[in-house]
């Protein structure tokens, strides 16, 4: 390390951390001593290509497997997520749609759980500047207010989209993504192989083909295979970084610091720095997700230009929001085959993904190993469970307007890869762990960056919104 | 297992274990039946039959279907599973559908069907024939 001491220290190199660089660096007047500290290495898109097409590549070992980092009270349960440079960028599907404003206001209208401290309208711009620097492409009409256009156009719909968008309006859109729909200037047009954890051709937002030069910026230092395991703490300021590099123990020195792990390692970091927050840990969670296949007469699905190709918001808002959850619906066009004659492609597939509550039931502790949390993870609120109930339903209707044959629900996926809260925001310490820009109520020189600090989970995915709140974070306290 | 593989095309599964395919004996029974439950559910196209045992013969080696092989094809053939109530069949017939040129015929049935290498987007071209690339929605559909 070239200093004992930093203006700012990042943990991570994920979209948290790199969003919230992104606006610091454009912010700070070109003196700035930061350190990143990165528990993972760089393990480029390259290589993992090779990996995947059976080649061999020594850089494989970066890639630890999720449960090997953690530990995991529920066999029934995972939690997919991936570390290096980069965080789970790198495996994420690039599906990005705003939260609804309803999202930020559960308990004024509807009744449950917690208001956030912040309002859609708070960070608007802020998702306008993350759409910018991911390249989303998107539909002129949205569900959800929006000025102006997306960085790219739309992704083509297919019949089965072009009849439901044509009944639902701005309620059944072309899917805002981040795989590009023509080639940018650092990634090319999505194909729709529908592979996109490790997409073949480079059509997927990651911090790796973002251009954001934030870690080549000369401010800026960054050191890989450093766990970050706790902050050293003295009268309510946390003075330091403790982390383990090649098996030896170090600390650092910061003036800020902002932590982006994840809100596993996050909570973590913070309950080994002695965090005595009745939230911290408390509440965590993820979205349930369920596909249903729907079996068309006389009616194709193909066409459409990449995996998820729309979105529908007719299960999404409205007053039964106070009994069961919202839903967002992803058109997928994962390759789901029929062997009956001349009906190879008559099928659509819908993934119900239903919002949750954050329970006390589902929380993190610490484990007897410091760089390890433990996951405990009871189940799904009744919230979401009913919404699915509800969600069947109303399905035959809602599907009326196609010749629809029969409906197929698959089992609940066992992860949806959208782990959330954990260190939630509130406006004050009696109510949550981070206040409305992500400073830690106690320590108020830390920031608890990502989806752990979502006061509520929505429907929607979280890693725009959450990339949204890392850039007004950084932009109001600097 | 039925769930794995089913979820590795409907491309969820992430982080997937492979199983060194050595590990694995995949008898001459296992591949006939196999081979047997394709030919019987696709029995209206002309299936290469070299092709299907090509297919078969990858199919079982591509490390995480391997663990299909466990799978009692015999059992499923004889009562009268089909794509519609196994997930193995279906995932069987899915990666044989994809991995021939029947949907680069445009699905013409009046075309063999060939094998032309399994179905992988990292080691072949091979679009998803959903894609508009491949098959763009003019002339495909006839609803309404
Ligand atoms: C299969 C899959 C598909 C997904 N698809 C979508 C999608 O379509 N849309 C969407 O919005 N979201 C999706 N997600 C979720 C998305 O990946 C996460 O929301 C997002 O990556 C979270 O960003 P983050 O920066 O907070 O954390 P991460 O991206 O997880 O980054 C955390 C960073 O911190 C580092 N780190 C962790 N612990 C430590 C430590 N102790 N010390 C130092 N460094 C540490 C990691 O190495 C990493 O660099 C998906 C996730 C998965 C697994
Ligand atoms: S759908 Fe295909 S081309 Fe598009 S991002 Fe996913 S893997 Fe890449």
């Amino acid at each position: 390390m070239k200093n004992d001491k930093y203006d700012l220290i990042v943990v991570g190199t994920g979209f948290a951390s790199s969003f919230f660089l992104q606006k610091y660096l454009a912010k700070s007047k070109g003196n700035k001593k930061i350190l990143v500290l990165e528990r993972g290495y760089f393990y480029s898109h390259a290589e993992k290509l090779k990996v995947r097409r059976g080649e061999s590549a020594p850089d494989v070992k970066y890639e630890p497997k999720w449960d090997s980092l953690v530990e995991n009270f529920n066999p029934r349960k995972d939690w997919h997520f991936t570390t290096g440079y980069g965080g789970s960028s790198n495996c994420w599907w690039g599906c990005t749609p705003r939260f609804m404003p309803s999202d930020f206001k559960m308990q004024s209208l509807f009744g449950v759980a917690q208001d956030w401290p912040i309002s859609y309208d708070d960070i608007e711009p802020y998702y306008d500047e993350a759409e910018e620097i991911m390249q989303i492409s998107g539909p002129d009409a949205t569900p959800f207010p929006k000025k102006g256009k997306y960085p790219l156009p739309a992704h083509k719909f297919t019949k089965v989209d072009e009849i439901l968008n044509k009944k639902y309006g701005n309620q059944y859109i072309s899917q805002p993504t981040a795989r590009a729909s023509r080639a940018t200037a650092n990634r090319n047009a999505c194909m729709a192989s529908s592979t996109c954890g490790t997409c073949p051709v480079d059509a997927k937002f990651s911090i790796e083909n973002s251009g954001m030069t934030v870690y080549q910026n000369p401010q800026v230092e960054i050191v890989y295979g450093a766990q970050v395991y706790k902050l050293e703490t003295l009268d309510g300021v946390a003075r330091k970084v403790c982390y383990v590099k090649d098996d030896k123990d170090f600390s650092v020195e910061g003036d800020v610091i902002a932590l982006g792990a994840n809100p596993f390692f996050n909570t973590n970091i913070l309950l080994n720095s002695g965090d005595t927050n009745k939230f911290t840990g408390k509440g965590f969670g993820e979205q349930l997700g369920i596909q249903v296949l729907i079996y068309l007469d006389n009616l194709s699905n193909a066409g459409g230009s990449t995996w998820v190709n729309a979105n529908g918001y007719m299960l999404y808002d409205g007053k039964h929001r106070k009994d069961y959850a919202a839903c967002l619906i992803e058109v997928n066009n994962a390759p789901f085959i029929r062997f009956e004659k001349d009906k190879w492609l008559n099928i659509a597939s819908f993934r119900l993904v239903f919002e949750d509550l954050p329970e006390d039931k589902n929380y993190i502790t610490t484990s007897a190993n410091k760089l390890k949390p433990a996951v405990h993870y009871e189940g799904r609120s009744d919230y979401a469970e009913k919404a699915f109930a509800n969600a069947k339903k109303q399905l035959p209707e809602i599907l009326s307007c196609l010749p629809v044959e029969r409906l197929k629900y698959l089992d609940p996926f066992p992860n949806e890869g959208h782990i959330i809260g954990g260190t939630r925001m509130s406006a004050n310490a009696e109510t949550g762990v981070v206040d409305k820009h992500l400073v830690h109520h106690k320590y108020r020189n830390v920031f608890v960056l990502g989806a752990g600090s979502f006061t509520t989970y929505s429907a929607a995915n979280p890693s725009l919104t959450l990339s949204a709140l890392s850039l007004f974070a950084a932009d109001k306290m600097f | 297992m039925e769930r794995r593989s089913f979820l590795l095309l409907s491309g969820v599964l992430v982080g997937m274990v492979t199983i060194p395919p050595s590990l694995y004996f995949v008898s001459p029974g296992i591949k006939r039946y196999a081979a047997r439950l394709i030919e019987k559910e696709l029995s209206y196209l002309k299936l290469d039959k070299a092709g299907v045992s090509n297919y078969i013969k990858d199919y079982f080696k591509n490390g995480s279907n391997n663990v299909m092989a466990n799978v009692k094809w015999k059992v499923l053939y004889y009562s009268r599973s089909d794509s519609n109530n196994s997930n193995n069949i279906n995932d069987l017939l899915r990666y044989y559908l994809l991995s021939t040129d029947f949907f680069l015929n445009q699905m013409d049935v009046s075309k063999p069907v060939n094998y032309i290498g399994i179905f992988d987007p990292y080691k072949s071209p091979i679009a998803n024939p959903y894609s508009y690339i491949l098959l763009p929605k003019i002339g495909v559909n006839n609803w309404p």
